[in-house]
C-alpha cells in the first residue's frame, strides 16, 4: 500500500514537472507580456484537453499492449502512418530546436557566456543521456528537478500587485485591433505547446517500458489529472509574473532571457539562478521526450528492435534515430531564430496539425478490438474532439493573418 | 485471399474466420527468440493448378514498404539499393498469424539484420558504452 501510494506521488510529481517545457516558457511568457491574463483561458482549454490525452494513451497500452505509433500502422496502414510521422518530423524538429536553445540559455546565464556557445554542451548532454540512461532516470530526473517551476508561485506572491485594468483581462481580454492575429496565433500556440502530440508516443511507449497492464489503470487516470493540473498552475504563475514585470514595461520582440528578467524581479538575486536551472532542467526533459518519441515513433512503425533499456548493439535503428534527430535541430537551433520565437513556431505549427495527430488516436481509443470494454467515454471523446477543432480553426486563421501582417 | 487452413497456418484463435491478406499485411513479425525483424510490407503470391491464389512469401524492406506506396519509388529504390535490404520470408516459415506474426526459428537463421550490422559497424561502434560485446 505504501509503495502503491509511493508511486501515485512520483507519477505525479513527474507529470506535474515535466509539464514546462521551452514552448510553455515561450508561450506562457510571451501571453502575459502582451495580453496580461487574457489568454488564460487558452492555458485552462489545453490542460483539460492534455489530461484526456495523457490519461488516453496511457489506456491504450495498458489495455491492448500497443503503443500508439503501432496501433496506427497496424490500423491504418503504412501510407496512412506517413501522414501523422511526417507532421511529427516537423513539430517534433521545431520543438527540439527550441529546447536545445532553452538548455543553452539556461547554461549561458550560469555561466556568462553566449548561448551559441553552449548549443553543442546542451546536444552533448542530451545525446549522452539519450545513449545510455535509463528509461527511469529519463522519466523521473529532470521532472523531479523540475518542480523548481513551482518557485514560479513565489514570484506571482513576492511580486508587485497586479493593477485593476490587468486584472480585468482575465475575464475580458483587451487588445487593440491591429494585435487581433497576434492575440490567435498566441492563443494556437498555447494549445499546440501543451497539447504536444510526442506525448502521446512517450506515454504509450512509457507504459511498455514500465510493463503496464489493466492493473495501471487507477494510477494512469490519478497522474494524469492530478500532475497536468498542478503542471498548469505553474505555467499561468508564469503568465501571471509576465503580466506583473513585463507587460508595463511595453517589451516588444520578447526573448526568452526576457522571460527570466519577468522572474527575477520579484525574487532578486536568486531569481535569476532559479530561471536558470528552471530552464534548462525543463527544457532537457522535453527535448529526452521529444527524441525518445521520434525514435519510439519511427521504430515502432517499421517493426524495429525499440526500447531505452536495451544497449545500443540491441537495438541499433532505434538508437540511430535517435543520434540523427538532435543533430538536425541541432542544425536548427544554431542557424534558426531566438529559441523562444522556434518554440512559438512550432507550438503554433503543432495546433495547425493537431487533427492530424489525434484524430487516428481518437478512432483507436473507440476500437473494441484495441480497448475491448475500455474504450472512450462519449464525454471524453466530445471534451477533445472539441479542443482540437478550436486549436485547429484558430491556428488556421491566425497564421496567416500573422504572415500578411509581417508579425 | 486465402485461408489459414490451406497454408496449414496455425491460426491462435479457434474460430472459423478466414485469414485475409490485410490482416497479415502491415503486421509486426518476431523470431521466435522474441526479436522484432520488421513488418510486412507485402506479400507473394502463388496461383494454384486450380486457380486459387495463396501466399506465397512475406516481403519486406525498404524497396517492398515504398514500392507500396509508389511503383515509380520502387524503381528508383531497385536501382539504388539493388535489393540488398529486401527480404523474402517464406510462409512455410510462419508459426503463427495474427496482429504479431511469429516465426520458427530464432532470429539469426533468417539474416534481417544487414540494416543493424551496417549500423554497429560503421557509426555505433565508434561510440564509447554501445554495448557491442555486452
Amino acid at each position: 500500500m505504501k509503495k502503491q501510494l509511493l508511486g501515485v506521488m512520483l507519477g505525479i510529481l513527474t507529470a506535474t514537472g515535466g509539464f514546462i517545457d521551452a514552448g510553455a516558457i515561450a508561450t506562457a511568457g510571451a501571453a502575459g507580456a502582451n495580453f496580461g491574463l487574457g489568454l488564460v483561458w487558452a492555458m485552462l482549454l489545453a490542460t483539460g484537453a492534455v489530461m484526456l490525452m495523457v490519461e488516453m494513451s496511457g489506456r491504450l497500452t495498458a489495455v491492448s499492449g500497443k503503443t500508439y505509433a503501432e496501433g496506427i500502422r497496424e490500423r491504418f496502414g503504412f501510407r496512412f502512418y506517413l501522414v501523422p510521422l511526417t507532421s511529427e518530423l516537423v513539430a517534433n524538429v521545431l520543438l527540439l530546436a527550441a529546447d536545445l536553445g532553452g538548455m543553452a540559455i539556461g547554461m549561458s546565464l550560469f555561466f556568462g557566456v553566449s548561448w551559441h556557445v553552449m548549443l553543442p554542451v546542451a546536444a552533448f548532454v542530451l545525446l549522452a543521456m539519450v545513449w545510455r540512461a535509463p528509461f527511469s532516470l529519463i522519466e523521473n530526473g529532470p521532472s523531479l528537478l523540475g518542480l523548481i517551476t513551482l518557485l514560479f508561485w513565489v514570484a506571482v506572491i513576492k511580486g508587485p500587485a497586479l493593477p485593476e485594468d490587468v486584472q480585468a483581462t482575465l475575464a475580458r481580454p483587451a487588445f487593440a485591433p491591429d494585435q487581433t492575429a497576434e492575440y490567435l496565433f498566441l492563443a494556437a500556440a498555447i494549445l499546440g505547446a501543451v497539447i504536444s502530440p510526442y506525448l502521446l508516443y512517450f506515454y504509450s511507449s512509457g507504459a511498455t517500458e514500465e510493463q503496464w497492464s489493466r492493473r495501471s489503470l487507477g494510477l494512469n487516470r490519478v497522474t494524469a489529472v492530478l500532475g497536468m493540473a498542478f503542471g498548469s498552475t505553474t505555467a499561468i504563475a508564469l503568465i501571471i509574473v509576465s503580466a506583473m514585470v513585463l507587460m508595463p514595461k511595453h517589451i516588444a520582440g520578447l526573448t526568452l532571457a526576457e522571460v527570466g528578467l519577468a522572474l527575477s524581479e520579484p525574487l532578486g538575486r536568486v531569481g535569476a539562478s532559479i530561471f536558470a536551472s528552471a530552464l534548462f532542467v525543463t527544457c532537457l526533459g522535453a527535448a529526452l521526450e521529444v527524441t525518445l518519441s521520434m525514435g519510439y515513433n519511427v521504430a515502432q512503425g517499421f517493426g524495429w528492435e525499440w526500447g531505452e533499456d536495451e544497449v545500443p548493439a540491441r537495438a541499433p535503428r532505434f538508437n540511430a534515430v535517435m543520434l540523427a534527430f538532435p543533430l538536425v535541430a541541432l542544425g536548427l537551433s544554431i542557424i534558426g531564430p531566438d529559441p523562444l520565437r522556434l518554440a512559438l513556431y512550432g507550438s503554433a505549427f503543432t495546433a495547425l496539425v493537431l487533427p492530424i495527430s489525434l484524430v487516428p488516436f481518437l478512432v483507436l481509443m473507440n476500437d473494441p478490438a484495441y480497448l475491448g470494454d475500455r474504450t472512450n467515454g462519449k464525454l471524453a471523446n466530445i471534451g477533445l474532439g472539441a479542443v482540437l477543432i478550436i486549436a485547429f480553426v484558430v491556428a488556421v486563421v491566425s497564421i496567416p493573418l500573422l504572415i500578411l501582417s509581417g508579425g | 485471399m486465402f485461408s489459414a487452413a490451406a497454408t496449414g497456418i496455425h491460426r491462435r484463435h479457434a474460430d472459423d474466420r478466414l485469414m485475409t491478406m490485410r490482416d497479415m499485411i502491415d503486421a509486426q513479425i518476431e523470431s521466435a527468440d522474441g526479436r522484432k525483424l520488421g513488418r510486412v510490407a507485402d506479400i507473394e503470391t502463388r496461383r494454384a493448378a486450380d486457380g486459387t491464389l495463396h501466399a506465397a512469401a512475406l516481403l519486406l524492406g525498404p524497396e517492398a514498404q515504398l514500392g507500396a506506396v509508389s511503383a515509380r519509388l520502387r524503381g528508383l529504390l531497385s536501382r539504388l539499393l539493388k535489393g540488398r535490404f529486401d527480404h523474402r520470408i517464406d510462409v512455410a516459415e510462419i508459426e503463427e498469424v495474427g496482429p504479431t506474426v511469429k516465426l520458427r526459428q530464432r532470429a539469426d537463421a533468417y539474416g534481417l539484420d544487414g540494416a543493424d550490422r551496417w549500423l554497429i559497424e560503421h557509426v555505433l561502434r565508434f561510440i564509447p558504452g554501445n554495448g557491442k560485446d555486452g
